[in-house]
């Protein structure tokens, strides 16, 4: 097998995969599998980039919060690089997607079993046809959804920045009213 | 009693806690439908929109639960069913997401076209998904479900005498248990008009889910035998408990005792689902699987029981705590005008 460039960590893959004997487990390869079983190059590359895109962004979240816990452990106040907040701005889509790579590497890597070992995806399917257009419709309902979340979020915000005065509060989840400096926040829940 | 059997009687117990609880929720859609136009329909919805409020989503958790336990333990019903009736069970699925965003949108957007465009698919949606969970009924109860884990006729298993009974059912009978619940709700919101405009509507409603019942034993007669059978005998004492209750509750609203009235709709109700199930026995799907046949390995069984004990422990007395918080208005408003306002 061609060894791949990069600093070698003897048989840190193998403390990693099953801490228990140290480094005496041998990690296995798609050819260590039966041909049917084996998962397709596309579905194993699928789960490589979803694994990198989740540890990748899971490391930066974590990075992220220890620049913070040490900044404020030291000046109790936030960082105040601009990189920091752009950063932090950004990071709970960062987690979606984290969390979205994540379902990828469970589900595309369980190919082609549904139930591993027990149960091919091919034999759990339905054999009912139409599934094509099940789908399409559940796509298209819940694109008019998504979109229709986006635009009446959007209207709420316009309406509040136009107008505080309007009894916004009335909506659910919509801004509170406005709490007097000074006073202690109520919790908002 | 075998465990199969314990778990079927889990199963029943989660459908009936559907119908009494999640049915009022569709049927208080049913009557933002038929609340007529934006002027004259505003304060019967107002009065829905505070009632379903805070706990209609709490009730759809009845749904999952019957979902879970049938496809942990009686998983091959699970698949001739799910793979049978793909259409109703997809309608109802869409018919539930569109409800759910429809009924939360429409208390975000003000103007009044928008506010009528979500206000249709919620109520239609309404009616849309307790007809498809009644078909879906009549489909199991009429076997036109096949056993083995194998697609019976897509289209005949849920259009057919029996299925349009059990939609047409299921959608009288949560229109009737909310427009009773809603007389008792706008009688702790002192709005005598609303009192009386959702206690006519409950007397007419009870009058014609009477009268489908009625019909509905002939049809039954023709095109479901072995349930028929089952009503008629092992299952009679239950009928004529719920056709009791039913009776009760017409005369307690005629007659303005509303608090009794919303108790004996409850017991007609979970009397009528009861009794299909006692009907049915020994069969989840009549004539072709019994439920002992169907049953996942006793230990399965086993977890599923405990979960299901542990479950009500845990869940029961919260779901009672809400119930009563929102019934003695202790919840915080989700932001609508009080219907009383």
């Amino acid at each position: 097998m061609a060894r791949s460039r990069g600093i070698p960590i003897p048989g840190f893959a193998s403390i990693l995969s099953d801490p228990s004997d140290g480094t005496a487990t041998v990690i296995q390869g798609r050819d260590a599998f039966p041909e049917d079983e084996q998962p397709t190059i596309s579905e194993t590359n699928t789960v490589h980039l979803a694994w990198d895109v989740m540890v990748g962004l899971g490391t930066l979240l974590f990075l992220l919060s220890a620049w913070f816990g040490i900044v404020w452990l030291f000046r109790r106040d936030l960082p105040k690089p601009k990189l920091f907040l752009r950063i932090a701005a950004i990071s709970g889509i960062l987690s979606v997607i984290a969390m979205e790579a994540g379902w990828v590497v469970t589900e595309v890597g369980r190919q082609p079993w549904i139930v591993f070992g027990e149960m091919k995806v091919e034999d759990a399917a339905t054999a009912n046809t139409g599934v094509w257009m099940t789908f399409l419709v559940i796509l298209g309902v819940y694109a008019v959804v998504g979109v229709t979340t986006v635009l009446v979020l959007r209207g709420m915000a316009r309406r509040w920045r136009e107008n505080e005065a309007l009894a916004e509060h009335q909506v659910p989840y919509g801004p509170r009213e406005p709490v007097d400096s000074g006073t202690e926040k109520e919790p908002v829940g | 009693m075998s465990w199969s059997d314990a778990i079927a009687v889990v199963l029943f117990f989660g459908i009936t806690a559907y119908a009494v609880f999640g049915g009022a929720d569709f049927g208080a859609g049913i009557w933002d439908l038929l609340a007529g136009g934006a002027e004259k329909g505003e304060r019967p919805r107002a009065l829905v929109d505070h009632s379903i409020g805070p706990v209609w989503e709490a009730n759809h958790v009845w749904l999952i639960f019957v979902l879970v336990v049938l496809w942990t333990a009686f998983s091959e019903t699970f698949a001739s069913v799910t793979l049978t009736l793909f259409v109703p069970l997809t309608l109802a699925a869409l018919g539930i997401v569109v409800r759910g965003s429809s009924f939360a949108f429409r208390k975000a957007v003000f103007r009044t076209r928008d506010q009528r465009n979500f206000g249709a698919a919620f109520a239609a949606s309404s009616v849309l998904v307790p007809f498809c969970m009644g078909a879906i009924a009549g489909a199991i109860a009429s076997g036109r479900v096949p056993a083995g884990g194998k697609a019976g006729d897509p289209w005949e298993s849920w259009i057919n005498p029996t299925s349009i009974l059990g939609g047409a059912l299921a959608v009288a009978v949560v229109a009737y248990l909310a427009a009773v619940y809603l007389v008792w709700d706008a009688r702790r919101l002192d709005d005598d008009r609303m009192v009386e405009y959702f206690r006519r509507r409950a007397v007419v409603v009870a009058i014609v889910t009477g009268a489908i019942a009625f019909v509905g034993i002939l049809v039954l007669r023709e095109d479901s035998r072995y349930v028929f059978d089952g009503l008629t005998s092992r299952a009679l004492p239950l009928v004529i408990i719920s056709a009791l209750c039913g009776l009760g509750s017409l005369i307690l609203l005629i007659r303005h005792s509303h608090r009794f009235a919303r108790v004996l709709a409850i017991g007609a109700v979970a009397g009528i689902v009861i009794a299909w199930g006692v009907a049915q026995w020994p069969y989840l799907l009549p004539t072709t699987l019994e439920v002992s046949d169907d049953a996942a390995p006793e230990a399965t069984l086993i977890s599923v029981f405990v979960v299901f004990i542990a479950a009500a422990i845990i869940i029961l007395p919260s779901l009672a705590l809400l119930y009563v918080l929102d019934q003695k208005s202790l919840l915080p408003d989700e932001g609508v005008d009080s219907a009383a306002s």
